[in-house]
């Protein structure tokens, strides 16, 4: 007998609305229909104004991902008017960027542990986000929705005694983050669960384009900063961590070992600032009847923007496909055959950030 | 077995991690980006940080001479304390508490030297002069002083 279910769009695994419509033969799933769009907000229309408030405004399609997306946004527009960033303010980015992707992991590997019942270790996970938090408030006033990028550099800089506070907060987090890193790895019960549970085979990553932690889970050497550097990263090697087996397991290491590769990223970039000179703008230009496009390697995968200028300071056009959109079309086939009570977990693994997908 | 009983251990003798929130007040730290404040000796009401502010929450009154702030709008973007011309705007440290009204705050302009202001100043005193002018000079065309001068500047120059 076949039975239907919907799974949301108010369900506790995610905080945002997503349905999944089940098509259920006793445990296992049979049938699965993505549907999204209930928070979709019109911000690709509200950016076609002032080019300097759009910083602004492109931080609010993700609450986690911001400053990548408002890098992305000022990299595309910068493009647009050929204007080159001081090589401070190009640090000082890579800094944030990096920052965030630690908080976003940290985020998605306790939801990810919340999502098969190990709060414990959730809540550490949180209480290790809590201080990248702080180096947020610390370095750029706001936790959250930072505010720093405007088009043409940064706001805020980074100065001797805040780089030295970095390097402590590097060595505390790298403290940290070796703990739970040998929690995680090591504990039985999290392997149990979560090998072997929603693989997704390298051709079919590679056939549903997937990006980020979930395309590096199936072995898909696939990460922007290597393959089309950006801001630093042509000067900062960056090696994709990649992973064979392609299940929540899989994905779920990837992330933990970014952790890592985030904390040593900041730590090569730290020097740089001492010799970097010392403005952190440049003046901004009017628009030209350009067309540009940017990709960054977002927490989640590869962020893209698109932006067209029309000779004066309103943009044209302002296209973003964010990662979440990029995985979304993942989600159908790993669920399908899958156990009901695995759902959950297949979905949270692949970090959705539904504000992204809908935009 | 054993580690969890060290850590067991451990965890009963330590503090506890979280803050004892409302009886310890959040310590934020220096450069914190809260609500902005209005410096009305300063401000010219040039109006550039009502067409600046992505979130619209300034609104220039020039008749009135005043500023309306919307505090519960604002997104401490800062954007505004970057382009006014007068550094009329600064940004305070310590958060807004949650509120049940909205927080509107009018500020009053009173420097001189804004053109809406002396503009209102200087047809004041015309207005004065002309009011004067009958009662010294008799009765006259009330034509007021002031835009006469006016007049006669545009046409020198
Ligand atoms: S506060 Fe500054 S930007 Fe705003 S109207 Fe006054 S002078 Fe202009
Ligand atoms: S801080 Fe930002 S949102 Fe608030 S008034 Fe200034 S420009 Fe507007």
């Amino acid at each position: 007998m076949k039975t239907t279910i919907q799974f949301g769009p108010q369900h506790p695994v995610w905080v945002e609305p997503l349905r999944l419509k089940l098509t259920m033969d006793g445990e296992i799933v049979k049938d699965c229909e993505l549907e999204a769009g209930f928070c979709h907000r019109g911000l690709e229309k509200k950016f076609e104004w002032d080019y300097n408030k759009g910083a602004y405004l492109s931080e609010r399609i993700c609450g986690i991902c911001t400053q990548h997306h408002s890098t992305c946004y000022c990299t595309a527009v910068e493009g647009t008017m050929g204007l080159e960033i001081p090589r401070r303010a190009a640090v000082i980015r890579t800094i944030m960027l990096e920052l965030e992707r630690l908080h976003s992991h940290l985020l998605a590997i306790g939801l990810t542990l919340e999502s098969i019942g190990f709060e414990n270790l959730f809540m550490l996970c949180f209480r290790n986000r809590e201080i990248v938090l702080d180096m947020f408030e610390r370095t750029t006033g706001n936790r959250v929705l930072h505010g720093i990028n405007i088009v043409g550099g940064v706001i805020r800089n980074i100065g001797p005694e805040m780089a030295k506070e970095l390097e402590d907060f590097c060595d505390i987090m790298e403290k940290r983050c070796l703990d739970l890193k040998d929690m995680i790895l090591k504990s039985y019960t999290i392997r149990e669960r979560m090998q072997g549970v929603g693989v997704m085979s390298e051709q079919l990553a590679r056939d549903l384009c997937v990006v980020g932690p979930v395309a590096r889970g199936s072995n898909v050497p696939y990460d922007i900063r290597a393959v089309a550097p950006y801001v630093l990263y042509n000067e900062i090697k960056v090696k994709p961590i990649v992973e064979t087996s392609g299940d929540c397991w899989a994905r779920s290491v990837v992330r933990v070992r970014e952790l890592f590769q985030s904390i040593d990223i900041i730590r090569q970039c730290i020097p740089l600032l001492a010799d970097a000179g010392e403005d952190i703008f440049a003046k901004s230009k009017t628009l030209p009847e350009k067309e540009y496009f940017t990709r960054v390697e977002a927490p989640r995968g590869e962020l893209f923007y698109y932006a067209k200028g029309k000779k004066s300071k309103e943009m044209d056009r302002i296209k973003v496909r964010t990662s979440t959109y990029g995985n979304g079309p993942g989600f159908v086939p790993l669920i399908k055959g899958s156990h009901l009570a695995d759902v959950g977990l297949i979905t949270i693994t692949f970090d959705p950030c539904i504000g992204c997908f809908d935009r | 077995m054993l580690k969890i009983l060290a850590n067991i251990g451990k965890n009963l003798i330590s503090k506890p991690y979280t803050s004892n929130y409302p009886f310890t007040p959040y310590q934020h730290f220096p450069g914190v980006r809260a609500d902005v404040t209005f410096d009305g000796t300063k401000c010219i009401l040039c109006g550039l940080c009502q067409r600046s502010c992505p979130a619209e929450c300034i609104l220039i009154h020039k008749e009135q001479e005043q500023i309306e702030y919307l505090n519960t709008q604002c997104i401490r973007c800062g954007y505004c304390v970057r382009v006014c011309p007068t550094n009329a705007i600064s940004q305070n440290e310590v958060y807004t508490k949650p509120s049940r009204q909205r927080l509107t705050v009018y500020t009053k302009v009173t420097n001189e030297n804004a053109p809406v202001i002396k503009k209102r100043m200087a047809a004041e005193a015309a207005k004065k002069a002309a009011a004067e002018k009958p009662a010294t000079a008799g009765t006259g065309p009330a034509k007021p002083a002031g835009e006469k001068k006016v007049d006669e500047k545009k046409t020198s120059a």
